[in-house]
């Protein structure tokens, strides 16, 4: 039995390969006898570039845009908690007008650049917070934070409109501005309004 | 007991034979060695054709396109200088649909049409107008001149001049030459080295 | 029973035979293959011929002579577009950018502590970088003065092909270093792609 099996299943495959084999001589037949070795087409395949010789333009590699974000590596950065903020003071009220250092770091003054009228403890919890956060080291100047933990749509405004190039920063390699906040619990995307302008 | 007779002509079976004759083969391809290696060799384990270079050559090769061989001359009071070959695939420009010509051939008519001339090893000093002066220049010129415009019509990858010389060559004379397929614009997009390379 | 067991050896002994075919089939394969890849028959080295207009490339190799050679690829590139930036904020001269770029790609032909062919090991790197980013092109202009052998540029373009994708292309042209030691023009020109932007050096002779 298997004998038979084996002897029609090598019959099968014996047709298989003859009926391939004519296929093929059928069609080598009908093109011309360059066309059909292989090796010439491979041999022949066109040079796509050609060197010019006028002038160079050497292209040097493609440069990553730099990112001017919250550097999430720094030891000791710690998140705001926004639902703690609500639970603390559901209609705070909060303005911190900080310095991004040479090395990134934010700096201000929690008694004089954190202004919170009414709302003392809201300010001063997001004043310990935000003292923890360092910026990559792209851009210096002015950032201020408004948080309006009561509003209807933008809870928090970022504004980066005093931020410049810190000096020694490649000039020509383009900057954006990434992750600027580092808040945890219940703040939207959409509630948060970077001011550019 | 009983001994069963051997017939010695029987007994010569078939994979036998077959097995003898693949040894021998294998003996005779083992033993044949097709180049000598050399003492010293380049460390870019490369070779070009050298002094020998034309000895090598299949002859009865078909040309495909233009053959430009530039060859150290054998005569022997000028033994520093090249001479210039300008193969073409066919008898003569007028002779040009009949077909290819095998490389034998080729340099037969190169011989019978004076296509060929002598070009000094060191063409470096010479200034551009002496150097286009120079005969073996012309003759690649006015060749090349000749057999692009008569063989490429349209812009192909497949338009290209092959080029055979002595490792020594200086880049002058190669620069020259791509500058003129270069002077045809898109006509001419390749050359073709015809080298000899050793494998690691 | 004795004749159809001496058949059964018959038939075991012609397998054997066989197998051993077989094998020396395979042995002659295998020598076959290294017979072919030797280098007794004549090989085909495409080059592209040069165009009449600026050249394009990510690296330029511009041999000088036996002793030294000028090299820039786009690592190189990058930092001669901070040099550039940095002498023209300063209002500084063609020659200051020269002296740059001719100081910072000038490379001596052998290494003198290790002894290595420098621009070998240029090229064996580039190869590793090609090989390790197979998506990326790059275009090789191999400049060559009139009056060394032309088996020099050969030499390049074979390390070159050794590339495992085949993305390293190669283009050759005539020229010397004083074409660039005398240009006309050194500039950096900013070309934005993708939102990200690539440094490029013009160099007019």
């Amino acid at each position: 039995m298997l004998k038979k099996i084996l002897g029609i299943f090598f019959a099968v495959l014996f047709v298989v390969f003859l009926v391939i084999y004519v296929y093929r001589a059928v069609v080598l037949s009908g093109i011309p006898i360059e066309d059909a070795d292989l090796g010439n087409i491979v041999e022949e395949a066109p040079p796509p570039a050609r060197p010019g010789t006028q002038s160079l333009i050497l292209t040097g590699p493609l440069i990553k845009p730099l990112v001017f974000a919250l550097n999430m590596r720094t030891p000791g950065m710690r998140s705001l908690d926004w639902s703690a903020l609500n639970d603390v003071d559901f209609t705070a009220d909060v303005r911190v007008t900080a310095k991004v250092g040479e090395d990134g770091a934010l700096k201000f003054n929690p008694l004089d650049d954190v202004y919170c009228p009414g709302h003392a403890k809201a300010g001063e919890m997001i004043g310990n917070v935000m003292r923890s956060w360092t910026y990559s080291p792209y851009k210096t100047g002015t950032i201020v934070f408004r948080y309006n933990v009561g509003a209807v749509g933008k809870k928090l405004t970022i504004d980066v409109s005093k931020l410049r190039r810190r000096e020694g920063v490649d000039p020509d390699t383009p900057l954006k501005d990434g992750l600027l906040y580092f808040i945890d619990g219940g703040l939207k995307g959409g509630e948060v309004k970077i001011k550019t302008w | 007991m009983v001994f069963r007779k051997i017939d010695p002509a029987k007994d010569i079976e078939l994979p036998t034979f077959i097995d003898v004759v693949f040894l021998l083969l294998i003996f005779f391809l083992v033993s044949y060695s097709p180049i000598t290696p050399k003492k010293g060799q380049e460390e870019l384990e490369l070779s070009l054709p050298t002094a020998q270079g034309a000895g090598e050559v299949n002859v009865n090769e078909p040309l495909e396109t233009m053959l430009i061989e530039i060859v150290p001359l054998k005569s022997e009071e000028n033994k520093e200088d090249y001479e210039v070959w300008v193969l073409l695939p066919f008898e003569s420009y007028s002779n040009s649909q009949k077909g290819r010509v095998t490389y034998r051939d080729a340099k037969t008519f190169s011989m019978q049409f004076q296509r060929t001339a002598v070009l000094p090893k060191d063409v470096a000093a010479l200034n551009e107008a002496d150097f286009l002066r120079l005969p073996a220049i012309q003759l690649m010129n006015d060749q090349i001149d000749s057999y692009v415009t008569s063989q490429f019509r349209i812009p192909h990858p497949t338009n290209r001049i092959d080029i055979r010389a002595d490792q020594d060559v200086q880049f002058r004379i190669i620069d020259f030459i791509m500058d003129k397929c270069s002077s045809y614009e898109d006509l001419v997009p390749s050359m073709v080295f015809r080298t000899r390379f050793k494998v690691e | 029973m004795k004749p159809i067991k001496g058949g059964n050896e018959r038939r075991k002994l012609a397998l054997i035979s066989l197998i051993d075919v077989v094998f020396i089939l395979l042995i002659f394969f295998l020598v076959s293959v290294f017979f072919s890849s030797l280098p007794n028959e004549e090989r085909k080295l495409f080059l592209p011929t040069p165009k009449n207009e600026p050249g394009s490339a990510q690296v330029l190799i511009q041999l000088i002579d036996d002793e030294s050679f000028f090299y820039i690829d786009p690592l190189v590139t990058e930092t001669l577009v901070n040099d550039i930036t940095i002498i023209d904020n300063r209002g500084g001269s063609l020659a200051e950018k020269r002296n740059v770029l001719l100081r910072r790609c000038t490379f001596p032909m052998r290494d003198e502590r290790s002894g290595l062919n420098n621009l070998v090991e240029k090229i064996n790197g580039l190869i590793d970088h090609a090989n390790l980013h197979p998506e990326e092109e790059y275009f090789v202009i191999i400049r060559c003065p009139g009056e060394l052998p032309y088996r020099k540029v050969i030499e390049l373009i074979q390390l070159l092909g050794r590339a495992t994708y085949k993305n390293i292309q190669y283009g050759c042209v005539g020229g010397t270093i004083s074409d660039i030691r005398g240009s006309k023009k050194i500039e950096k020109r900013l070309v934005p792609e993708e939102g990200q932007m690539r440094k490029n050096v013009i160099i007019e002779f």
